[in-house]
């Protein structure tokens, strides 16, 4: 590993009414390394690849590539000067194949006529994928392919401009296990061909495996850098959150009490079948699987939100029909849906319209809304789960993801609900407000209500769950208690290995 | 900023638009002089021959005496002739004339007009059920009456007819009527259909062609204008139906009078005289300002042309 | 007393999103008085020109406000100007057909035509929630056959020959210089405004339009919403086609040809987005207005039809740029 950088950015500085977004912060990357990112939400990770990309022009500071100066004009220019970006949300025309994608823009054409010479377009598209060693048919449309396969062909796509630097912003976040690793496995290679990698990601697990160094920003600053081996996951928690943070799990278990939500016999075919349950008040009951076992399923099921081909839904002992989420919360059912932007949460409203949403009748007097009621309302939650917002009336998709999940949280806290189903509460969100909304989970279990949480990180599961059920291709296959699971367990039961007899 | 240019635009367009487009100006006529007369014109449309020719006229007639007149064309659309007129009505125009949209269409804005005192003349078409000073059209009824002799004549009293209609429009139900009556002379001569074609090129063709394929045996078509008449001539045309069926039209348009001459199965139209209903109409509003009593109706006169009377004209 | 504070900030926010457009209604004024003068016609700019102005947008208004909720929630209604046809000659129909007491044959006549639109409004709902046809195309084919069933219960040609009565809605002034139609418009705009700002349905449609799936999510009764917004949007068209009707003095199967467009302009030129989740009555009055009196103004100085489609579109274009700047910002 050589010393002269790649990549340099010094003391970069940027601006944005009102706030010091970025404040003399550097960064350094070597070719041939994976450079984690780290920082929590807010932290200004984003705002400063986003310099680096080109999307936005940085005050201060300077950029050097090779070891000499540039100024990104453009997102096409850092493209061209081998900055190569992944986002999270993939720009790749769904209609259009493999090789189309890759060279979108830059296809090879025969002679000067303006024709496609797709004999070379697909050649030379084969031989990027053999670079990476990913076997792909390149005439095959996008929009057939998997979101790791999507991926590869993103990371394709940037090999294709002789990308010297690739930044990949969260790209663990929608991936099954087997695909994280055939993605770690590309990386891997190409580190081999001296690239340059910063790696953006929550799950800290994922630093220990691939990263070489870690940078870690706080508030808009840069608080250090240091090579992974020197490092403790609550070390680099503790430089992400300023603090000692000394219970990432702060579970507390209380009294298990009467049956609050049974199911029997669930059944959506081609989703689960056969889905049998008992939920209590006053414990966390945890669902995992592997990504496509059916878990997000079987809770929209429960809430009304698809149709049920066969099964009995009990609340509090007695048979209810649930046919619309209407009716689950008019029953007591709440759920924290996976993806609060596309289902959670109306991000052009204000933070107190999501507030009320999922239970107007509150707020009605007579005829119409009771704002002065409704804001009321929504100050006690901003107050009471810390969201860190401005006001009540700032528009939704101007909160932080951690602070958007608060407002979805509050929506569900003000139904009242008896039963809580929580599908990935903590999914992009920093440790700081993940803690949080742990704590907040274990004040409803004391106020009796009943919690179903849906997750596919298992330090969560086994830290917060009284019980944990295991779900692989729409089967449960088995069940085990906080005191007796371990990841081991677990694991062989989602990728149905063996069925439980415990 | 950009808006605002936009703005800025629209509005310069309109400044242009007001100049050119609008009459105002027109004719040398002095802009709002005092004691100049002013007449508010909300017409059918703009896109006809036949009302470009007597636009010309009115503009020309109303020139000559020191007049001005504002034009507002509806193409055909009765909410927006509505509205013109009573635009009309606000700006206090010394007298309106309209050819309607729908003649039972501007009756409650027609007795608005008289309301605020503004007498109203109609052109080319008739208003039923208001009370307009004066309607100046042409003899509608006496056209479709020669248009009748001369088809009884053609095909020596015998035939089966069908009409491009647009019964939507008094001064076609004229035409209509007096067609009737002259085929009335004649038992042998049958009106077997009517089929609307709006009056419009397109719609006439289509109507056409559809009537062609339930009734084979037509042995004549009256367009009641010269699009209806064109697009059943095209329609006869292409279904290879050229040596059974004569055509007759209305308005005499040049290509209408190119057909003829050419000696196509477009036999004969009735011409109007635009022009003449135009002058006379603005004859008849100086008249009434002058006090004269005039008659409620002024019927301008129409002639038959065939392949005969067009060599006649252009011989000399 | 903060009550008060924020329901002052949100006024002083509403003249701010608004001020662009009606520093375009003020130059419009300005700008058609100047050139009316310049021709002998002046008093564009004067109370009776715009009361007029708003007499004959009252029927693009009415149909306007249920078009909004249309909008907002993501939707579009190509049909309302087929609406406004079918109930005016069903309308003009029932008063001839019945004859006297004419006062009686109105009422029914009126009750007959506002439940056409409704079940026309019906009919699209029902396409769009149980059926899932995209709204475009349930509403493209029923402007085509609603517009063919007002042309063949006619015949095609306008139904005329009514009693004066039947001029009333159109044409009455309950003070002199102040239309009924007026009123009208004005009252179903207030009524509009409150129910998509105070009322639960108004809230729910918003929603809708932002994000459909989180407030199907939230227990938002989705396609009962979205069903009953066709429907109103359907009464208001209808309503729109008797007022017409009314003051045209004739039912004819030839009105309203393009209205849906110029409804859809005035609606966008007001700020609410095409793409559903924002929007306002307020906007859409404001909207209709600088399009009514851009219209108006050029009959006014003299600029015939077709120029002033030119002058249409392109204020049109300016408006939604504007709506972009807003949104980029």
């Amino acid at each position: 590993m050589s010393n002269n950088y790649v990549l340099e950015m010094k003391n970069v500085t940027k601006r944005f009414p009102g706030v010091l977004a970025l404040d003399g912060v550097q960064l350094n990357l070597r070719p041939g390394e994976v450079l984690c990112l780290l920082g929590e939400n807010g932290a200004g990770k984003s705002t400063l690849m986003k310099i680096l990309a080109g999307a936005q022009p940085k005050d201060e500071g300077e950029i050097l590539l090779d070891g000499v100066p540039i100024e990104i004009e453009s997102p096409h220019h850092a493209q061209e000067l081998g900055i190569s970006m992944i986002y999270q949300e993939f720009n790749l025309c769904p209609f259009l194949s493999v090789a189309e994608n890759i060279f979108l823009g830059r296809e090879p054409r025969r002679g000067r006529t303006p024709f496609i010479d797709w004999r070379k377009l697909y050649a030379d598209a084969e031989a990027i994928l053999q670079r990476i060693r990913v076997d792909l048919d390149v005439r095959r449309p996008v929009s057939e392919l998997s979101v790791a396969q999507q991926q590869m062909v993103e990371i394709a796509k940037a090999l294709s401009f002789n990308a010297k630097i690739i930044v990949m912003d969260e790209p663990s976040a929608t991936l099954t296990d087997h695909e994280l690793k055939a993605l770690f496995e590309l990386i891997k290679n190409l580190r081999r061909q001296e690239l340059g990698i910063i790696y953006i990601s929550h799950r800290l697990e994922e630093v220990f495996e691939i990263g070489s160094r870690v940078t870690v920003m706080r508030d808009g600053k840069y608080i250090d850098t240091k090579d992974v081996i020197d490092l403790t996951r609550e070390s680099i928690i503790q430089m992400m959150v300023g603090r000692e943070l000394k219970d990432e799990f702060p579970k507390v278990t209380f009294d298990v009490g009467k049956e609050r939500l049974r199911v029997e016999g669930l059944t959506r075919y081609g989703a689960f079948e056969n889905v049998s349950f008992t939920l209590n008040a006053g414990e966390i009951l945890g669902l995992t699987g592997l990504v496509g076992a059916g878990r997000t399923e079987v809770a929209r099921a429960i809430f009304g939100a698809d149709v049920l081909d066969a099964g009995t839904i009990y609340l509090d002992g007695a048979a209810v029909a649930i046919d619309s989420p209407k009716e689950a919360i008019r029953q007591g059912i709440g759920l924290l849906t996976e993806d609060r932007k596309l289902q959670g949460l109306v991000l052009g409203m204000t933070v107190r319209e999501n507030c009320t949403m999922a239970n107007l009748s509150a707020v009605v007097r007579g005829l119409f809304i009771d704002r002065g009621r409704e804001r009321e309302i929504a100050s006690q939650y901003v107050a009471d789960l810390n969201i860190k917002t401005p006001s009540v009336e700032q528009s939704a998709q101007n909160l932080s993801g951690g602070n958007q999940q608060k407002v979805v949280l509050a929506k569900w806290l003000f139904t009242k609900s008896r039963v809580l189903i929580f599908d990935e509460p903590t999914r992009g969100i920093d440790v700081g407000a993940k803690v949080e909304i742990y704590k907040l989970m274990n004040e409803l279990v004391r106020q009796g209500v009943a919690i179903l949480m849906i997750s596919s990180e298992l330090p969560e599961i086994l830290g917060m769950c009284d019980r944990i059920m295991v779900m692989h291709e729409g089967h449960i296959t088995g069940t085990v208690t906080r005191a007796a699971a371990t990841q081991e367990a677990i694991m062989h039961l989602a990728t149905g290995a063996e069925l439980a007899h415990a | 900023m950009r808006v605002i240019s936009f703005l800025l635009l629209g509005c310069g367009l309109a400044w242009g638009l007001s100049g050119c487009g609008g009459s105002a100006p027109e004719g040398g006529t002095p802009e709002g002089g005092a004691g100049t007369k002013v007449i508010g014109a909300a017409l059918l449309t703009k896109t006809h021959v036949f009302y470009q020719d007597m636009v010309e006229a009115m503009k020309a007639e109303a020139a000559k005496n020191n007049i001005t007149i504002r034009f507002q064309f509806a193409e055909f659309d009765g909410q927006k002739q509505n509205n013109h007129i009573e635009t009309f009505i606000q700006q206090k125009v010394d007298a309106l004339i309209i050819a309607p949209h729908d003649s039972g269409g501007v009756a409650p804005v027609i007795a608005e007009a008289r309301a605020a005192g503004i007498p109203v003349f109609t052109a080319d078409i008739a208003a039923t059920g208001a009370d307009v000073v004066s309607h100046i059209a042409s003899d509608n009824e006496a056209g479709g009456r020669l248009l009748g002799e001369y088809l009884a004549k053609l095909l020596g009293g015998k035939g089966k007819i069908a009409i491009i209609d647009h019964p939507i429009v008094s001064s076609v139900q004229d035409r209509t009527r007096g067609f009737e009556a002259a085929l009335a002379a004649f038992p042998e001569m049958q009106i077997v259909q009517r089929v609307p074609g709006d009056g419009q090129l397109d719609k006439a063709f289509t109507a056409t062609q559809r009537l062609l394929e339930a009734q084979k045996d037509i042995t004549a078509i009256f367009g009641i204008n010269d699009d209806s008449a064109l697009g059943a001539l095209a329609a006869v045309e292409s279904a290879g139906l050229s040596d059974s069926i004569v055509i007759v039209g209305f308005d005499g348009t040049p290509e209408a009078r190119k057909k003829i001459a050419e000696g196509s199965i477009l036999k004969a139209d009735t011409v109007q005289f635009p022009d003449k209903i135009g002058t006379a109409t603005i004859q008849t509003i100086v008249r009434y300002w002058n006090g004269e009593t005039v008659p409620p109706s002024i019927p301008v006169e129409v002639a038959v042309i065939d392949q005969e009377s067009l060599k006649n004209e252009a011989a000399p | 007393m903060p009550e008060r504070g924020r329901s002052f900030a949100g006024t002083r926010r509403l003249v701010l999103t608004f001020a662009p457009l009606l520093s375009a209604l003020v130059l419009e004024l300005i700008v058609f008085e100047v050139l009316g003068r310049r021709q002998g016609v002046p008093g564009f700019a004067s109370v009776e020109s715009l009361i007029a102005v708003l007499n004959q947008s009252a029927v693009l208004g009415i149909m306007a406000v249920g078009m909004t909720f249309v909008i907002i929630t993501g939707g579009i209604d190509l049909s309302v100007g087929s609406i406004v046809a079918l109930s005016g000659v069903l309308c003009a129909m029932i008063v001839q057909w019945g004859g006297s007491p004419a006062w009686l044959w109105l009422i029914v006549g009126m009750g007959a035509a506002l439940l056409s639109g409704a079940a026309a409004g019906a009919v699209a709902g029902a396409l769009v929630t149980r059926f899932a046809i995209p709204p475009f195309i349930a509403t493209l084919a029923l402007m085509s056959s609603l517009r063919g069933l007002a042309n063949l219960i006619t015949d095609g040609k306008p139904i005329s020959d009514l009693p004066d009565s039947y001029m009333y809605l159109g044409r009455h002034h309950l003070v002199p210089g102040l239309p009924l139609s007026v009123l009208l418009i004005l009252g179903i705009i207030v009524a509009g405004a409150i129910a998509l700002n105070h009322t639960r349905f108004g809230r729910q449609v918003l929603a809708i339009g932002g994000n459909e799936e989180a407030a199907r999510l939230s227990g938002v009764p989705v396609r009962r919403v979205k069903f009953f917004v066709y429907l109103i949007c359907g009464v208001l068209s209808a309503l729109a086609g008797v007022i017409l009707s009314s003051r045209l003095g004739s039912g004819s199967p030839k009105v309203g040809v393009a209205d849906e467009l110029a409804v859809i302009a005035a609606v966008v030129v007001g700020g609410t987005s095409l793409s559903g989740g924002r929007g306002s009555i307020g906007g859409t009055l404001v909207g209709l207005l600088v399009v009514a009196v851009l219209n108006s103004g050029l009959t006014w100085i003299g600029v015939e039809t077709f120029g002033q489609q030119v002058v249409l579109g392109l204020v049109i274009l300016g408006a939604v740029m504007l709506d972009r700047l807003k949104g980029g910002v």
